[in-house]
Formats: C-alpha cells, sequence, structure tokens
C-alpha cells in the first residue's frame, strides 16, 4: 500500500448516522445549483486548498508573513489591524460567566459540506477565550448546529438557539435560510457567513460582510463600464434562484447605466460549454461576467480559450482556487476575480489571521481557507461590536441596536461596514458588499482594483 | 448556413456523449430489464479513474497512477504505476469499468431478477447516490469544490469555425465515435452469436435458456460492455470539455433516458440519433430563448433545454408506449404484498393520539419532527395509493406536493384566505395528476415510471422555476374559525402544536379514507388492474378509469401533503421539490413497504428532519460524511433481500414468532 492511502480525507464522525434519511436524499439535485451559489459567496482569500488526489496545495496568492516565533498572537499582531484595540498588553484567559453564541453552517450535506465555516468560527473563539480575556472576562461559549442540507433542519437550528438561549447566531453557508425567520421572530441577530439566501440577504436581524452574488456581479460590471469602457457586457449564469437573480440584478443595473447585456443561462448538467460560449461571442461583448462557480469554472475558462473568446472574462473568486487555475494551465491566465478583501501580505488583519489559523486552527483542524475566512471575519465584527458594548451589557437587542446603527465601522479584513439598508437596494443585510478584484498573471493573482463601491449611495 | 443550424452543431459534443450514454442504457436494458439509473455515476467513476491516473503535470502531483477507490472503508486511492502512458491509463480505466459492471450486474441487478420493477429503480437509485457520495468525498476539494485534476483531451484540438459558430473539431470526432459505437453494436448484435443470443434472451428469456444459452452470462457481459462504453463517453466529454463532477455528470442520465426511450429502448441507430438531436436541439432552444424577447415573463427561459428532453420522454412513451418492448423474465416476478387494513380506527386513533400527546407534551424540536413526519407520510400514502395498490410507477409525487405548496402560497400571498388558498393548490395538483396520469392508460412499469420522470422534471423546469413562484415568503398565518393555525411563533411555543394537530388531522382522516378505499370495490379493482389488466378489463372493469382514479387521489394526497408545506416552511424553495425527492420518498416508502399503510407511516418516519433525526439527535447530532453513501448502500440491501419492505417482513417475522 502506498502514501496514497494515508490520504486527507473527512473521517467519518463518530455516532454516524445508518438510516435512511429520505428528504435528504431528495436534496441531492440540488448540486445543480447549490454547489455553485455557495462557493460564489466565498471570496478567493484562501492560500492554501485541501490537498486532493495527492496535489499538495498550491496558492495562486501572495503569503504572508506569521507569528512562527512568537510567545502569543498578541505578541507578534501589527498595530494596524482592527483588533488592536481590543488586544490586552499580555495574553489572559477568560473565566467569568460565559455568553453563549451560536454557529448555523452546513458542515454536511448532499449537495457539499463546508466544516470550514465552522471551524473558522471556533478558530476564532478559541482565541479570544484564551488571549483577549473573552469579552471583557466572559468567555464565549458556541453552540453549533448542522442544517445538514435540509430546510427543516435549518430551521430547527434556529430553535434549537432560541432553546440556549444564544445571544447572537454567527452565520455560515445556510442554503435554505429557513431557520433565520425563527431567529427575526425571536429577535436574535444573525452576523455574516455568506449571504446564500435572500432570507439572509434582507431579513432584519441579518447583518452581511460579504457582497455574495449580488456585490460580485455590480462590482465586476462597474469595473468593466468604468475601466475597461465596456458597451456591451455578457453575463453567464446557472439557471438557479439567486444565481439567477444577481444575473438579473446586474442586467437591469448595467442597462441603466447605458449598457448592452446579454444573458446567457447555463444548466450545470451541459455536458460542455461549447454552446454558451459561442453565444457569448456571438453577442459581442466588450467583456464578460462569468457566475460560475465550482465544476462551472473549469468548463468555462478553457472552453472560452478553446474557442478564443476575445473579451475579457470576469469569474467570482471561488474560481480563482489553486486546485480550479493550476489545473487549466493557459486557460486561466489574465482571468479576472473578485476578491472583497485586500491582497497585500503586509495587510494587518491578513497577518492576523493566518498567525491565528495557524496557532489555533489545527485543534480543529482548521486552515486558513476561503470561505472560513467570511465567518471568521464575521465572528471578529461581533466580537468588536460586543466588546464595544461591554461585556456586561452585551444582549441580542444591544447587538442588533449597535449593526444597525453601524456607520463605517472597521471589518476585520474586509471593507469597513455600514448597516443603513442603503448598502445594496433591495438587500437590506448587505452591510458591505464592496468589491476588490485580482488579476491571474503567470500563475499568481495581483490586486487589479482598489475597493468598488457597488449599490450603495457611495456607488 | 442558417444560424440555427450553426448553433445546433455547437450542441454536436454534448448530443454524442448522451447518445453513447443511451445505447448503454439499451444495452442494460435489454440484458436484464434494468433501467438503470447509475449509468451516469458508473461513468463518472471511470473517468476519474483515468484521470487520476494521469494526473502528473500539475504541480507536485509527479507520478499520477493513483487509483481511486469507491469503496468505503478502504483507502482513497492506491498507487499502482508511476506516470501512465494514456493507452496504459485507458486500460486500466476501461478493466475497472468492466469489473464495476460485472459486480454492479452481479451483486445488485442479478439478485433482483424476481423482484418487482419498483425494486431495481430502488436499487439502481441506491447504486447513483452510493457511487455518487462516495466520489463526491473522495475526489473534490472539502466534498464540494472542484477537483484538482487536468482534464487533458483525448481527441484532436483545434476548432471549425462555420460562420459565427466556432465548433471544436473534437465534437466531430465525438459525433463519428458515437455513430461508430452504433454501427458496431449493430453488426455485433446482428451477426455475431453473443448477439444474437442476447436478443433471443431479451425477447424470450425462458426460450433462450431451453436452447441452452446462459441469461447470466450475456448480462453479465452486456453490462461490462455498457459500463465500458459510459467510461469511454464520460473520459472524452470530459476531456473535451475540462468538466467532471460527481454530481453534475451522474445526471448525464437524464437526457440520455430520453434518448434511449426514443430509440424504443431497442435500436442503437435510432437511440444515437435521438442523441445526437437531443444536444443539437438543446443547443438550438439555448439560442432561441435568449432571442425569443415575445416569450411571457412567466416562462422560465433558461429552463427550456433542460425541459425539452422531458417532454420528449412523455411524447415518446404516450405515442409509442404499446411499441415499447416488455422484457420477459425466466422467473416469475411477484407482486409486492398488500394485505386487507383491520382495526384501522383503531390504530389511526391510537398513533394520532400518541402523536398529538407528543405535540403537547414535548419541546419544539420534537413538535417540528412530528410535523415533518406526518407531511412526509402523507405524500408517502400517495405513492401507497398510486404504486402499491394500483402497481402503476409514478416517480412525479414530489412535483404534485411542490405544485400544491406553490400554488398555495402564491395565493396566499396574493390575498386568497385559508382553506381556500391550499383547495385551490390541491385542485391543481389533483388536475396534473390525472393529466399525467393519461399517459398510463397505455404504458406501465419501467416505462410509465420514466414517463412520470419526465413529468416531473417538465413541472420542474417550466413551472418551479417561473418567476411566479420564485421566492415567496410571507405566507399569511391560516385560521380556522377563528382559531390561529399558523406554524411559527415566538420562543418555545416555536412549532406551534396547533399547525401540528391540524396536519396530524389531515393525515389521520386520510389514511382512514385510503383504507377504506382499499377495503372497497374500488380497492379490489385497483389490485385487480396491478395483478392483471386484459383479466381486469375481461371482468368488466374499465381500467383506463381505474387508472385515473387512482392518479387523482395520490395527487390529491401529494397536493394535500405540499399544501401544509407551504404553510410550515418560512421560504419555499424549488430545490425542496426536486424529482431525486420523489426518487427518495418512493425508495422510502418502498423500504416500508409500497402497498401497505405501515410503509407509509415508516417512511414519514425515517424522513430526513423527521422522527428517526430527531432519536438520532437532530441538527446538533453528529452526521456522518458518509450518510448517503450509506443510506444508498441501505437501499440496494434492503431491495435485494425485503422486496415486500420492512413493514412485510416485520409481519411475517411476528406471525412466525406467534406460530412458535
Amino acid at each position: 500500500m502506498s502514501d496514497a492511502s494515508n490520504r486527507t480525507e473527512r473521517s467519518p464522525r463518530a455516532n454516524a448516522r445508518t438510516g435512511v434519511t429520505g428528504r435528504s436524499l431528495r436534496r441531492r439535485a440540488l448540486a445543480l445549483g447549490i454547489v455553485g451559489v455557495v462557493v460564489l459567496g466565498a471570496c478567493s482569500e484562501s492560500a492554501n486548498k485541501k490537498a486532493t488526489n495527492g496535489n499538495p496545495p498550491t496558492s495562486v496568492l501572495p503569503g504572508v508573513s506569521d507569528c512562527d516565533g512568537a510567545s502569543s498572537i498578541i505578541a507578534c499582531a501589527p498595530k494596524n489591524s482592527m483588533l488592536t484595540k481590543y488586544l490586552p498588553d499580555a495574553p489572559k484567559e477568560a473565566t467569568g460567566t460565559p455568553i453563549t453564541l451560536g454557529v448555523i453552517n452546513q458542515d454536511t450535506g448532499a449537495a457539499g459540506a463546508f466544516p470550514e465555516l465552522t471551524l473558522a468560527v471556533k478558530t476564532a473563539v478559541k482565541f479570544i477565550n484564551t488571549e483577549l480575556n473573552g469579552v471583557d472576562g466572559h468567555p464565549i461559549e458556541l453552540v453549533t448546529c448542522n442544517t445538514n442540507f435540509s430546510p427543516d433542519l435549518s430551521q430547527s437550528c434556529a430553535q434549537e438557539m432560541v432553546a440556549k438561549k444564544a445571544t447572537a447566531v454567527v452565520g455560515g453557508i445556510d442554503i435554505w435560510g429557513t431557520g433565520i425567520t425563527t431567529l427575526e421572530n425571536n429577535k436574535i441577530p444573525y452576523v455574516g457567513g455568506i449571504p446564500v439566501s435572500f432570507e439572509a440577504a434582507r431579513s432584519s436581524v441579518s447583518f452581511q460582510f460579504s457582497g455574495g452574488l449580488w456585490g460580485a456581479v455590480l462590482g465586476m460590471g462597474k469595473y468593466a463600464m468604468t475601466d475597461l469602457k465596456a458597451k456591451k457586457i455578457a453575463i453567464i449564469y446557472g439557471d438557479f434562484g439567486p444565481i439567477k437573480d444577481a444575473a438579473e440584478l446586474g442586467k437591469k443595473v448595467f442597462e441603466k447605466q447605458g449598457a448592452e447585456v446579454t444573458l446567457i443561462p447555463t444548466s450545470s448538467v451541459n455536458a460542455d460549454m461549447v454552446t454558451a460560449i459561442n453565444q457569448t461571442a456571438q453577442a459581442s461583448p466588450d467583456a464578460v461576467i462569468a457566475l460560475t462557480a465550482d465544476s462551472g469554472c473549469k468548463p468555462t475558462m478553457v472552453t472560452a480559450k478553446q474557442l478564443n473568446l476575445q473579451a475579457p472574462v470576469m469569474y467570482t473568486g471561488a474560481c480563482a482556487s489553486p486546485n480550479i487555475v493550476n489545473s487549466v494551465g493557459d486557460a486561466a491566465e489574465g482571468a479576472i476575480f473578485n476578491l472583497e478583501a485586500d491582497l497585500d501580505p503586509k495587510n494587518s488583519d491578513n497577518v492576523v489571521y493566518q498567525s491565528i489559523a495557524k496557532r489555533y486552527g489545527p485543534e480543529f483542524g482548521y486552515e486558513a481557507q476561503g470561505a472560513g475566512t467570511v465567518s471568521f471575519r464575521a465572528m471578529m465584527n461581533l466580537y468588536a461590536v460586543m466588546r464595544d458594548l461591554g461585556g456586561d451589557n452585551v444582549s441580542s437587542p444591544a447587538i442588533l441596536k449597535a449593526f444597525r446603527q453601524a456607520r463605517d465601522q472597521p471589518s476585520f479584513f474586509g471593507h469597513p461596514y455600514t448597516c443603513d439598508k442603503k448598502q445594496l437596494e433591495g438587500y437590506d443585510a448587505m452591510c458591505s458588499p464592496q468589491q476588490t478584484l485580482g488579476v491571474l498573471k503567470k500563475g499568481t493573482i495581483s490586486q487589479l482594483t482598489d475597493w468598488i463601491e457597488v449599490g450603495g449611495p457611495k456607488a | 448556413m442558417s444560424d440555427y443550424l450553426q448553433q445546433a452543431l455547437t450542441g454536436l459534443g454534448s448530443g454524442a456523449v448522451i447518445a453513447v450514454l443511451a445505447i448503454g442504457l439499451v444495452l442494460t436494458f435489454r440484458a436484464s430489464n434494468v433501467i438503470n439509473l447509475a449509468h451516469g455515476a458508473m461513468g463518472m467513476y471511470t473517468a476519474y479513474v483515468y484521470f487520476g491516473l494521469r494526473n502528473f503535470d500539475l504541480a507536485g502531483a509527479d507520478r499520477g497512477g493513483d487509483l481511486v477507490l469507491p469503496i468505503i472503508g478502504l483507502p482513497t486511492s492506491v498507487h499502482i504505476v508511476d506516470r501512465p502512458t494514456v493507452v496504459t491509463a485507458l486500460l486500466i480505466s476501461l478493466v475497472v469499468a468492466t469489473m464495476l459492471g460485472l459486480v454492479v450486474y452481479g451483486f445488485v441487478f442479478r439478485p433482483l431478477r424476481a423482484a418487482p420493477p419498483l425494486a431495481r429503480i430502488v436499487a439502481s437509485l441506491g447504486v447513483f447516490l452510493y457511487l455518487q457520495s462516495v466520489m463526491q468525498l473522495r475526489v473534490t476539494a472539502d466534498g464540494g469544490g472542484a477537483a484538482a485534476l487536468q482534464l487533458t483531451s483525448l481527441l484532436p484540438d483545434g476548432v471549425v469555425h462555420l460562420g459565427n459558430a466556432t465548433i471544436p473539431t473534437a465534437s466531430f470526432v465525438l459525433a463519428g465515435l458515437a455513430i461508430a459505437v452504433a454501427v458496431g453494436l449493430a453488426l455485433v448484435f446482428r451477426f455475431t452469436r453473443f448477439g444474437l443470443a442476447t436478443r433471443a434472451a431479451a425477447e424470450h428469456e425462458k426460450g433462450a435458456v431451453l436452447t441452452g444459452l446462459s441469461p447470466d452470462r450475456l448480462g453479465y457481459l452486456n453490462w461490462a460492455i455498457a459500463s465500458v462504453l459510459a467510461g469511454l463517453a464520460v473520459i472524452a466529454i470530459a476531456g473535451m470539455s475540462s468538466k467532471l463532477d460527481p454530481i453534475d455528470t451522474s445526471l448525464l442520465v437524464v437526457p440520455a433516458l430520453a434518448a434511449a426511450l426514443l430509440g424504443g429502448l431497442n435500436g442503437f441507430a435510432a437511440t444515437t440519433i435521438a442523441g445526437l438531436a437531443i444536444g443539437m436541439s438543446q443547443s438550438v432552444l439555448s439560442t432561441f430563448q435568449a432571442r425569443a424577447l415575445w416569450l411571457p415573463d412567466f416562462l422560465p427561459k433558461g429552463s427550456l433545454r433542460e425541459a425539452l428532453p422531458v417532454i420528449l420522454i412523455l411524447v415518446a412513451i404516450t405515442v409509442r408506449g404499446s411499441h415499447l418492448p416488455t422484457r420477459e423474465s425466466i422467473i416469475e416476478t411477484r407482486l409486492p404484498a398488500s394485505p386487507t387494513p383491520h382495526r384501522v380506527f383503531l390504530w389511526a386513533g391510537i398513533l394520532t393520539a400518541a402523536a398529538a400527546v407528543g405535540l403537547l407534551t414535548l419541546d419544539a424540536q420534537w413538535r417540528l419532527a412530528i410535523v415533518v413526519s406526518t407531511i412526509a407520510t402523507l405524500i408517502a400514502l400517495s405513492s401507497v395509493v398510486l404504486t402499491g395498490y394500483v402497481g402503476q410507477i409514478s416517480l412525479a409525487q414530489y412535483a404534485f406536493a411542490g405544485l400544491a405548496a406553490f400554488v398555495t402560497a402564491r395565493l396566499a400571498v396574493d390575498g386568497l384566505g385559508f382553506p381556500w388558498a391550499p383547495m385551490l393548490g390541491v385542485a391543481v395538483a389533483v388536475g396534473v395528476g390525472i393529466l399525467v396520469g393519461i399517459p398510463a392508460v397505455r404504458v406501465r412499469g419501467m416505462a410509465l415510471a420514466i414517463a412520470t420522470l419526465g413529468a416531473a422534471v417538465a413541472i420542474e423546469a417550466l413551472v418551479f422555476a417561473s418567476p411566479t413562484f420564485f421566492g415567496i415568503t410571507g405566507v399569511p398565518r391560516p385560521y380556522l374559525f377563528g382559531i390561529d393555525l399558523g406554524f411559527l411563533s415566538t420562543g418555545a411555543e416555536n412549532f406551534r402544536a396547533a399547525f401540528g394537530l391540524f396536519a396530524l388531522g389531515v393525515l389521520a382522516v386520510s389514511m382512514i379514507a385510503v383504507a377504506n378505499l382499499r377495503r372497497s370495490p374500488t380497492g379490489l379493482r385497483w389490485l385487480a388492474v396491478r395483478s392483471n389488466e386484459r383479466a381486469a378489463a375481461a371482468a368488466g372493469i374499465d381500467v383506463s378509469n381505474t387508472k385515473l382514479l387512482a392518479f387523482a387521489v395520490s395527487s390529491l394526497l401529494s397536493g394535500l401533503g405540499g399544501a401544509l408545506l407551504a404553510y410550515e416552511s418560512p421560504a419555499l424553495s424549488p430545490q425542496q421539490f426536486l424529482v431525486i425527492g420523489a426518487l427518495a420518498i418512493l425508495a422510502l416508502t418502498y423500504l416500508g413497504g409500497i402497498a401497505t399503510l405501515s410503509g407509509a407511516l415508516l417512511a414519514g418516519v425515517l424522513a430526513s428532519g423527521g422522527i428517526v433525526t430527531r432519536l438520532q439527535g437532530g441538527a446538533t447530532g453528529d452526521a456522518s460524511s458518509y450518510q448517503f453513501a450509506i443510506s444508498g448502500l441501505v437501499l440496494v440491501v434492503v431491495a435485494i433481500l425485503y422486496p415486500d419492505g420492512i413493514s412485510i417482513a416485520l409481519r411475517r417475522g411476528v406471525s412466525r414468532w406467534r406460530r412458535a
């Protein structure tokens, strides 16, 4: 037996369910679009993706320094991080009465499993409790819940948070978002994660620090019209729920601004992308936005190259995964991606994040990864709000009020956020939909733009 | 060359793949009377084997030669050879594909020769789920992302320019290969002893045995060939398009089914032409839908191409129903046992009372679980009536439920009160159910299963994706005689017992009604039709009306389940009602006992998010990554060991125990 047998694979957990759970089975076909939506929401801040099929992770992003030699993260953290004002002089472990927070995420599921989001929050909380003295002495206690890709379990998770008296819930990926109504009814804040459902993007108790697909398409379109002077834009998209909604939002906004927009819907059950790319080419676009992700990225890149599509193609950050760009070779060269982050290796939050992940992540099996970054950011932003309130004053209504009043608040490893329901019209929960774009050149992504304002008053 | 013709040619490559997969479906059907839903998944596995072996051009992957293993408990892969050449990798992959075909036939479908058609459908669904789940865990990043595989093409590079269209040369090569495969197989089946023997066995298995042929050996051979063809097709298209995915690639079986049916599940040439035509016409539809701005807004434009193959399935079955071959088996198939329900009121009373006590005394999580199980039982009950009592295998039950749910929600949000909105929703489901039942007058068994599968996909593509039903939230709370029947509340009162009791009442009345129907002359007519349609007709039974009545009753039950879901779920999503859901609920009901009321109850209890999930700890319980793969295995094993379902097996066990 070779060393191949020792490869990384998520091991089956204890107490495996062996029963047949039919209503979970029926969700399988959701893979038609779900995996796409999920990963689309994620930014490509990842530096390392878990190896599969024996390939070691090969980063396409610039690396960052870390705190390898330091006694603690506090000791080595750069002084201009968003967390700086909350750092004690020396590491201090919290021992007071705990504050309960929840995490709702699709840790397992037929159409994709995203445990890294839960693990990112656990890693962040471990750091907070171990080094930051919790929330003014109150350690954070996490209640985690797995929707398992089921709308009923999404509701069940939300009720679990109610029963466990969670002060707030940190979002992960919840395709259905059915539980958010329960959180809303109980006035429990739903903070961050990746907004892939309309409920996450619109609920009055939801506060999001990622633009999701909606922000991505608007950011790419704005870049196309202003920097590339595009008059004609083609949008290739999966004909499914929020992806379709984002494409149609793009069409509405770009046409209003004078561009001619062609929508090219595709199905994930296509054998190839030849027809879609031909349709795109026949529209003679000046720029192309490809709302594909995951298994849709490679075919789009390869076919666009093979059929010599002339216009620059912009992809979602999920397509910037090393697994994808490394395996398509030249076809990815020159591709533009949305990032929602500042890739500067000296970015203080980036350094802190990578260092925390390296030091506290292994206990949970967490590596600094794309989708996990978004939940990590949410946890840190929530932590900042709780610290500003003061540990003894933390409550659901106080957190709701603080977020609702937030204007230009610093966001961990992201654009400052403002939760005034005006940042992205029609998607009230979006507090920082701003985008950055990067371009892949010679195997490395470099920053292409500064922050692009999308949808809000500054857009 | 006209624009649409150019566009049609862009679909040549995908049409060729559909054609080759469809040929494989025809082979397995002729060999063993199985429409193998796992055919695409088997090809997907072989393609991962090939590309895994050849995976050494990427940075860090310096030797390749790793064989990915699809068996839980074994390592993800084993290294067998360093840097294999294309020929070596291809040979190994095809040997693996052959073994896969032999194993699937030998261990799954051969033991099911005597089982009802539904058992074979359930088993193929089990294989489909197993392969999809295991490969998703083993080859994709984090169980969901794209695999780090370089998909290099076996076919020539280059493009051909035809007017405005640019078409890869490989598409033409692929189409040529598909035609060559069809011609080759046609010649083999016409002029070789193996081909003649397979045809003989397919036409008359008993006769074939009497002349010294071995249907088993022929079955093994045909399954091996089909598996190899599926592997080759997927390797070719994945290399050309750079697209390989455990889920999407497995689902290529749907358009392949359409081509196989259009080809009459028999002829290789007709099947190939149908496959190529589907691929090309989908491309034309893509262009058409982008240009046809006059199409009404309620029509989901992007889904037209999805609907095409399934509409073709429906047309093919309705028009060609009586021409579709039915394969006689050497072993007489048995019908699932359908014991007459006894003491229905007593049992309904006990179970309803127990559930009601649960709703009134247990916590919110348990109330949710009971409601989920109640609704799932109602939908499963619809399968008991249609499939269990009348023998009509329908895969559209979830689509009917979805129709009722969406219509109810739309009408309720638009201001129609309770109970009028759900009543109209259910009425729409019944109407469409009867419409879908019309092909059933002409066909039965596997062919009807595929027809209803087509209907479900068409409803999914044309109705659920419609902007009319998109993103409906905020369904008003239902009130009946001033009583608040709403499901949601705040704090510990959430998932209100009032809604649960109402749903339970609907289920209890439905169960009693179905039991009474089963015991009435109508029920006897249903069983007579299930047993032998000609004999039933000879006995004076109007077979057509009997079937249509069953479709009406069945869609009524599904519709009731769907209407309840409209009030149970705060945000309806089309993805809650996908056709795979119908397969799952049918499989669960089959496991429970497809022709018994207790089968429906077992299916409801086992439903995800239902009572069994709650017993396992609910959403905070520890779910296994392999849960879906294990579910697939359970489906296969139960289909083989207990073809009458668990409840009948239990009943027999109790009887034996009493006698002892």
